[in-house]
């Protein structure tokens, strides 16, 4: 799942050019924007069958791969 | 000079008191007295309109906190009646001028004139604490505080009358946390507010005698320094702002608070959305997470985040002012954000101009391009429309 997701990030986000590190903050480092971040959730909703309630939608929640994992991990997601 | 002699014998006095007088567990209390009485200085009525609000709040988190059936109920009042008030202050005004100039034009109302309604000092920025907190409660996000600890959030009065928007989380921790007299705090306190005094009092305000008055002749000055002198109004803004802010953080510094920053080198982004998350981050970031995500970035199709960029820049402008002028800021830059994001689509089809824009000499040039495109939106803050125009044909002319 993780795997997933960071694909997706650097395939969209990334353009394929470089690796994502686990804990690389996704917002301060510029990677993604609040556009991105609906996108990157869009993402996740579609492809893991979870839903993100809208309480949810923080950039703390998503700011790093690690981070996202721990919102899939409350859902009872297996990483 | 008085009042300003006033308030540093009360903050040299409050300091020594805070620290080396009173008891720990005594200066939430202290600070959230001395935020009252400097509330009280500017009017007293001011107080006792934003205690109101601070019981109302805090009595409706309590309730919501409680689990209550009817919580959502609770939080949508509580909303609307920040909201509203907000809105009345802000816009009652302009609305009412409208409709009597409307009302004059078409002969159907005399032209009377109406007291006019004033804001009261903070309150833009108090009410966004007020629906941040609340909002935290319902998310059950918001650790459990004391009528006096929420005040204190919301009234701190070094970020009292023009922010940062600190988040109420960051603060409270920091409230419940605070240990003894940290001198380097100190040290670093006086020098931010030393720094934001330069910036504010012998740069920005220097610099606007000469700047503003001169943008609105620029027909009696050489075509090439018309763009300096929108440069200039840029960075006047800039360091007026900051300048503030630095004096913000210095003063909160002053009592134990590290307090968000709300300016990161923002003329050296390279586009726009950048520039954005990079220029009066408390409270860009606050309308993101309460505006923007909420009502356009939950499961919405592409058009609809769009226009939910677009919404979020006029909100964010009409926020600063209710007038004309901010309205067409806002248009301004929401185009410039929904063009950026259009460029990002473009990229992602065609990976020649991702490789061209990655090529080193591109980002000085984007810096400089963003620069230029955030220079001219302040012209906004100092000029009406033909004014602008008639400084950007002399420029292009």
């Amino acid at each position: 799942m993780k795997e997933k997701i960071k694909n997706f990030i650097v395939e969209n986000f990334l353009f394929g050019e470089r690796e994502l590190k686990d804990d690389e903050p996704l917002f301060e480092s510029g990677i993604i924007d609040s556009l991105g971040l609906i996108k990157l959730i869009a993402f996740i909703e579609k492809n893991f069958n979870v839903s993100i309630d809208i309480s949810e939608i923080m950039i703390e929640n998503f700011n790093t791969l690690n981070d996202i994992m721990e919102v899939l991990k409350s859902k009872g997601n297996p990483s | 000079m008085g009042n300003l002699f006033i308030y540093l014998i009360s903050l040299g006095s409050s300091i020594v008191i805070y620290w080396l007088i009173l008891p720990e567990r005594w200066r939430s209390l202290f600070l959230f007295f001395m935020s009252l009485l400097f509330i009280s200085l500017f009017n007293l009525k001011y107080v006792l309109y934003f205690l109101l609000h601070i019981i109302l709040v805090y009595s409706a988190g309590l309730y919501i906190n409680k689990g209550e059936k009817k919580k959502k109920l609770i939080l949508i009042l509580t909303l609307l009646w920040l909201i509203g008030n907000l809105c009345f202050f802000k816009y009652s005004d302009l609305f009412i001028s409208t409709i009597v100039e409307a009302g004059f034009r078409f002969s159907w109302m005399p032209k009377i004139a109406f007291p006019t309604i004033l804001l009261p000092l903070g309150m833009s920025y108090i009410i966004f604490r007020l629906i941040h907190f609340v909002v935290e409660v319902y998310k059950k996000k918001s650790p459990k505080c004391s009528f006096i600890e929420f005040g204190l959030y919301v009234l701190f009065f070094p970020t009292f009358l023009a922010g940062p928007v600190e988040r109420f989380q960051r603060f409270h921790t920091q409230t419940m946390e605070m240990k003894g007299l940290d001198l380097s705090s100190i040290n670093q306190g006086l020098y931010r507010i030393f720094l934001g005094v330069v910036k504010k009092f012998v740069i920005a305000d220097n610099l606007a005698r000469w700047v503003i008055p001169a943008l609105h002749t620029p027909e009696s000055y050489p075509r090439f320094l018309v763009p300096l002198l929108v440069y200039g109004t840029a960075i006047q803004v800039y360091l007026d702002f900051s300048g503030y802010t630095d004096m913000a953080l210095g003063v909160s510094k002053l009592f134990g608070y590290k307090i968000m920053e709300n300016f990161n080198r923002p003329f050296f982004q390279r586009n726009i959305a950048l520039f954005w998350r990079n220029w009066h981050i408390s409270v860009y970031s606050w309308i993101r997470d309460y505006f923007f995500f909420p009502f356009f970035g939950y499961r919405a199709s592409t058009l609809k985040i769009y226009i939910g960029i677009f919404m979020t820049m006029i909100v964010f402008m009409l926020w600063h002012k209710g007038n004309l002028n901010f309205l067409l800021l806002g248009i301004y830059h929401g185009l410039g954000l929904v063009i950026w994001q259009l460029y990002q689509e473009i990229k992602r089809k065609y990976p020649t101009i991702r490789k061209w824009s990655l090529r080193p000499y591109v980002n000085p040039i984007a810096i400089f391009f963003t620069f230029n495109f955030v220079s001219v939106s302040f012209l906004f803050f100092n000029l009406d429309l033909s004014q602008i125009y008639a400084v950007l044909i002399r420029i292009f002319s």
